[in-house]
């Protein structure tokens, strides 16, 4: 009888444990606050999956996009301007000539007025990319190559600073081993309002990092778009250090095969109190700022993020190492689905 | 694994909406989709296939030269020396 009891209470603790399994990855997940935008620098990390794509509109309604994600986004990303009204853009950016960046800017020069492009100025032998400069071409767009230095004035002291590449000819040729130099030589920008900064990095990595760090560029923001989607290569500590970020925002496909974001990516980012959003986890995250305080308000808040807030054990279960596989990556990430 | 000079093996899972998609035999997991017309006429699911890649020097070539020429025309009318910009 005895035995039936504990047999009893056994069964009783593993339905709880199921249950409470089952209502962790199913409970309706956070519905995002409404925010005020009017007047206001917004910065929209878009979804795109794998890939990059941003768009910054100025509090007098200047837009700026940086990258377009890959080129089965290209409709997200027209459909996302539109949602926020924009009708032509002031500036459109490629940081570099990889497709997960601009593969999606035809769709969007057909079907907004670019009146500016600011390109790497790398010679890169792409076909996506000769695709994307006849585009620029054929529109007639003013077309500007980035280095080091260059500012656009976007309105009511909203700026934006190139912080490489080092222009004039200057390309970072040296990489780590598998690292590349389409990466390195990404533009990497720093929009400023007020007291309000956030970085964007493409997907440089650390050797541009350095180089950056040793210019003695303006560094300090307060939002991080974190370099070449989290990998392990590139965010350092060091330079964690010297932009000290209130908050990061990583762009990222679910379940990609590349390992992005990765373990020690996000671990850096924690050990430096950072706030972590993911695109692949809250969706598109928006940033509102005045000038002095900003707000971030994420399309949607999963239970994973919130928990992981909270306590250091869960970040085991919210990535992976670059090396594991990718089968095992999806079952590891499926978990907290 | 596949040495640069033979075939790479693979066959055809399935046909989802008019795509193939293609699995690596060597149980490595690798997949992707293709148009069924990028494969051979009457293609279907359980076929087999054996993939070669090639590398194309000449198209390389030539799409640097494209985008370098398109480059230097997209270009020739901005200044160089401009590092301040108002949008």
């Amino acid at each position: 009888m005895k035995g039936l009891r504990v047999l009893f209470a056994i069964a009783l603790v593993a339905a709880l444990i199921v249950v409470g399994i089952y209502w962790l990855r199913h409970r309706p997940q956070q519905i995002p606050t409404p925010f005020v935008t009017q007047g206001r620098l917004q910065v929209y990390a878009l979804d795109v999956g794998q890939g990059d794509s941003a768009l910054i509109i100025t509090p007098e309604g200047k837009s700026v996009l940086i990258d377009a994600g890959p080129p089965q986004a290209g409709d997200e990303v027209v459909a996302a301007l539109r949602k926020r009204d924009v009708r032509s853009l002031d500036l459109a950016v490629a940081t570099h000539p990889h497709a997960d960046h601009i593969g999606g800017m035809r769709p969007v020069i057909e079907n907004f007025g670019v009146k500016n492009f600011l390109d790497s100025g790398q010679v890169y032998a792409s076909k996506e990319y000769e695709r994307m400069l006849r585009a620029i071409q054929e529109k007639g767009i003013r077309f500007i190559e980035a280095k080091k230095g260059m500012k656009f004035e976007l309105d009511s002291g909203v700026k934006l600073e190139v912080l490489n590449p080092p222009g004039d000819g200057q390309w970072i040729t040296e990489v780590r081993r598998g690292g590349s130099v389409e990466n390195a030589n990404s533009i990497v920008l720093r929009l400023s309002y007020g007291n309000f900064s956030m970085l964007f990095t493409g997907d440089a990595e650390t050797e541009t990092e350095d180089l950056i760090m040793e210019s003695g560029a303006p560094l300090h923001t307060q939002i991080l778009k974190v370099g070449h989607h989290g990998s392990r290569h590139a965010t350092s500590a060091r330079f964690l250090d010297a932009v000290a970020p209130e908050a990061a925002v990583i762009s990222c496909g679910s379940d990609n095969r590349y390992g992005h974001p990765a373990r020690q990516t996000l671990d850096r980012l924690r050990k430096a109190g950072v706030k972590i959003y993911r695109t692949d986890l809250n969706g598109e995250i928006a940033i509102v700022a005045d000038g002095n305080e900003f707000e971030i308000h994420p399309a949607r808040q999963p239970i994973q993020v919130a928990l992981a807030a909270e306590s250091n054990w869960w970040s085991l279960w919210d990535s992976v190492d670059e090396s594991v596989p990718r089968a095992v990556a999806s079952v590891a990430v499926g978990v907290t689905r | 694994m596949s040495n640069s000079n033979e075939s790479i093996k693979a066959f055809v899972d399935r046909i989802e909406s008019g795509l193939a998609v293609i699995l690596l035999s060597d149980g490595s997991g690798v997949q992707f989709d293709l148009p069924l017309e990028y494969l051979p006429p009457g293609t279907e699911a359980g076929d087999h296939l054996l993939i070669t890649f090639k590398l194309d020097p000449e198209s390389r070539e030539e799409t640097l030269r494209s985008v370098a020429e398109l480059k230097r025309r997209l270009t020739k009318d901005g200044d160089p020396q401009q590092t301040e910009f108002k949008l």
